[in-house]
């Protein structure tokens, strides 16, 4: 094979192989019929070829598919294992959002006698020692909110029901349109209560985030 | 140059093992089965190639048809089934040399570089240890070829068996390693080149 022959090197692997273009393979062709060198090349390929192509392929052992389905077995079928994903993934949400459903219900609720909301500041004389009550309750961990209405109904003062009605403590489009609020995205409701309780402690000029002492201790 | 298709490619949902997938997808446990029993012996040849051992390579191949079985659900069409399952077989196994504890098992043979000056050569058995042409089918020359086999680069090692040994097109070589087709033909012609060169005495 002479030095221009090694231009047609890579060329003879891929002609064996069937890979090449029919201009290539013309020319390769054209080629050989005018090279012994690239000839004998070939040829040698061509037993190399027939050197691997003779190796004997690897029986599997017997107990191979046997062994592959003791290690499938433990994995649930993918179809129910897909389903239970979802569950799974589902189920939290849902509470999540039944609780938070339930909770405003009940605040709404509470609220029935206000069909229709006065704007937050046109009821500026509204008590503010229920306000700081509302602070504490909203401070307590979960346990202690959950063992003030026991409280209440114990002994301790009852809750002033037209304070209670008093709806500066929600949006006043939440009050009006309780429907619109049901549509929103669980996150977003969340936001929408944190940011009313900001602005209601806001107008009343206590640092956002914080509690007065003296509301902690409401029983 | 290589082949261009004279027509284009064939749509992989044309392809009898995607169908199979596609049933297995809707929950059709027998048609993984199918697709197991098809090509679970070629897949087991695949990673012997690489690792050179018959437990090892079973095992291999039970980790590609449980990534199959695993991928099943989200399964979707975008190949031909063997080019799929050869990019998986092809990692899983590319993995397994590199892991460091196996590192020395696969002699160096040559740097995976263009240049031929990089070339180092490969410490084979004496050759006039086997006799000459019956040992052309025995088990020692078979033996050397997977030692020749063993110590080429993995990417050429990957491109000559994909393509000699498990006859995919350059094409479908090069889906499998993500590479370009004149990629896979500069791979499989220097693979072949060693080779040749390591198994002259043979030729």
């Amino acid at each position: 094979m002479i030095a221009a022959c090694d231009d047609f090197a890579a060329e003879l692997v891929a002609y064996l192989d069937g890979e090449l273009g029919d201009a290539d393979r013309a020319r390769i062709e054209t080629h050989l019929g005018t090279c012994l060198a690239c000839r004998r090349e070939l040829e040698q390929l061509r037993r190399l070829r027939a050197l691997i192509d003779g190796m004997r392929p690897l029986e599997l052992s017997t107990d191979f598919a046997d062994r592959t389905w003791q290690r499938l077995d433990p994995l649930p079928a993918h179809a129910p294992r897909r389903r239970a994903r979802t569950v799974l993934w589902a189920a939290p949400t849902l509470a999540a959002a039944a609780a938070l459903a339930l909770v405003w219900y009940s605040q709404v609720a509470r609220l029935g006698g206000a069909p229709t909301a006065p704007a937050p500041h046109s009821v500026a004389a509204a008590p503010r020692a229920h306000d700081a009550n509302e602070h504490a309750v909203a401070s307590r961990s979960e346990k202690e909110q959950a063992v003030a209405p026991r409280e209440n109904e114990e002994g301790g003062a009852p809750r002033d029901v037209a304070n209670a009605n008093d709806v500066t403590e929600y949006p006043p489009d939440l009050v009006e349109h309780p429907e619109l609020f049901l549509h929103l995205p669980v996150v977003r409701r969340l936001n929408r209560l944190e940011h009313f309780e900001e602005v209601r402690q806001y107008q009343n000029d206590q640092p956002l985030g914080q509690v007065s002492p003296g509301t902690a201790e409401v029983g | 140059m290589l082949k261009t298709p004279k027509v284009a490619a064939p749509e992989p949902s044309s392809d009898p093992d995607v169908q199979l997938m596609l049933r297995f997808r809707a929950g059709d446990e027998n048609a993984f089965r199918e697709l197991f029993e098809k090509h679970a012996r070629a897949i087991v040849n695949f990673a012997y190639n690489f690792v050179g051992s018959r437990p090892r390579a079973e095992e291999l191949a039970q980790d590609v048809f449980l990534q199959v079985y695993r991928a099943g659900p989200r399964y979707e069409p975008n190949a031909k089934f063997t080019t799929w399952l050869y990019r998986i077989a092809t990692n899983a196994c590319l993995n397994e040399v590199r892991r460091p504890e196996r590192r020395y098992r696969t002699r160096p043979l040559e740097r995976d570089t263009d240049d031929p000056g990089e070339r180092g050569e490969i410490a084979l058995p004496d050759p006039d240890a086997i006799s000459g042409e019956s040992a052309l089918a025995g088990r020692e020359l078979e033996a050397r070829i997977r030692d020749v086999l063993g110590a080429l680069p993995e990417n050429q090692r990957a491109a000559l068996v994909l393509s000699r040994v498990d006859g995919l097109s350059y094409r479908d070589v090069a889906d499998a390693l993500a590479c370009s087709e004149s990629a896979v033909k500069s791979l499989v012609f220097r693979a072949t080149a060693t080779l040749r060169r390591e198994l002259e005495e043979f030729l």
